[in-house]
């Protein structure tokens, strides 16, 4: 990230005992992967940089 | 699948009613990040799925977190609550008036335990107030929509396309009637309105099955009609129809049986009533219908 990216947004996932365990890190996981999926994208789109995704 | 790092969107943190590790009721450990005595604060919160029965009640469990809960609604945080974690969202209180759905099975729960929700079984996703401030998703997988929500709506669609591409997400822009059990075991006290259940379940295909069906409870029809509907959540003849639409949906996912011989299967001679009234319980037409859940059949 660049000085010049805005901060992430802070995001809370409540988890208590009856939590769905697969749903509840289903969730963190698209989220959290959401910032580490562009070379998924990028390669098979033969994209050269992150920059031109999306 | 790894990939390298790009512009960080979320910080996505668990909160616990303390950082102590425990297991989920199905089994699955959790380690929270935060707990609720730190008091932290956040832009979005998620509820989750609760693994919670529709014949559980969740009311007056974990006081301490709805209140904190409540406290970030009214600081400003976002709410995006997922199936039966509606459930949790409605113990808040903050749904009260509102508009909300969560997975359609626990649409008597919601009629019952938190009647104050305004509960729509049809959409996957609602807003409860017109600023989206509060969103609630349906069952089970529709998690996956309110996950391409919040990306679409906190970064932007072209992100929330690309990762529904990557991780393979779709809308379930079909809503959940499709899915939807019209007939639901809802146990309740009237032993009249049972045996009226009970002799519709077995006889819906006659044309004539309520008259029958208040001949049999002998008891004034209003009365009938009256008691039906509070014991049941629905009318006479709308019970009927539901149990009518199941028997054709099952001929639907089992058979090649043609859609005008179902309607006379179901009790109705008026193919076209019957094909409106599939469309207005399901969603979907009967040829819809059978093109989506057939094949499931045969996997």
């Amino acid at each position: 990230m660049s000085s010049s990216d805005p901060m992430p947004i802070e995001v809370l996932v409540v988890a208590i005992p009856e939590t769905a365990g697969s749903a509840l890190y289903g969730m963190i996981d698209i989220l959290w992967r959401q910032e580490h999926s562009g070379k998924v994208w990028c390669v098979p789109n033969r994209r050269k940089s992150y920059s031109t995704c999306g | 699948m790894r990939a390298e790092p790009q512009k960080k969107l979320f910080n996505v943190r668990v909160i616990g009613f303390s950082r102590e590790p425990f297991r989920c009721e199905n089994g699955i450990p959790v380690i929270p990040d935060v707990s609720l005595t730190e008091d932290p604060t956040a832009n979005i919160l998620i509820l989750p799925e609760l693994w919670l029965g529709p014949d559980e009640v969740f009311k007056g469990r974990y006081p301490e977190i709805m209140e904190w809960i409540r406290r970030q609604y009214r600081q400003g945080a976002m709410i995006y609550a997922a199936c039966t974690g509606v459930i949790m969202l409605a113990e808040t209180g903050l749904l009260d008036g509102r508009e909300a759905t969560s997975h359609w099975g626990y649409q008597d729960l919601f009629r019952k335990q938190y009647p104050k929700v305004h509960y729509c079984p049809e959409p996957n996703l609602v807003f409860a107030d017109p600023a989206g401030r509060i969103v609630t998703a349906g069952g089970t997988t529709s998690w996956h929509d309110l996950a391409i929500h919040i990306i679409s709506r906190h970064a932007n669609p072209g992100e929330a396309l690309r990762i529904a591409k990557v991780y393979l997400l779709k809308l379930h822009g079909e809503g959940q009637l499709p899915y939807a059990s019209l007939v639901r075991n809802d146990p309740h006290a009237d032993s009249v309105v049972r045996s009226c259940q009970e002799w519709l379940r077995e006889h819906f295909m006659k044309t004539d099955a309520i008259s029958h069906v208040v001949a049999l409870a002998k008891i004034p029809e209003r009365t009938l009609k009256r008691r039906f509907k509070t014991a049941t959540g629905l009318s006479l003849i709308e019970y009927l129809q539901n149990i009518r639409v199941e028997h054709a949906k099952a001929l639907l996912e089992h058979t090649e049986t043609p859609v005008d011989e179902i309607s006379v299967a179901a009790g109705y001679e008026d193919a076209s009533f019957f094909r409106r009234l599939f469309k207005r319980s399901t969603g979907l037409t009967p040829s819809q219908y059978r093109r989506m859940f057939q094949p499931l059949m045969s996997t």
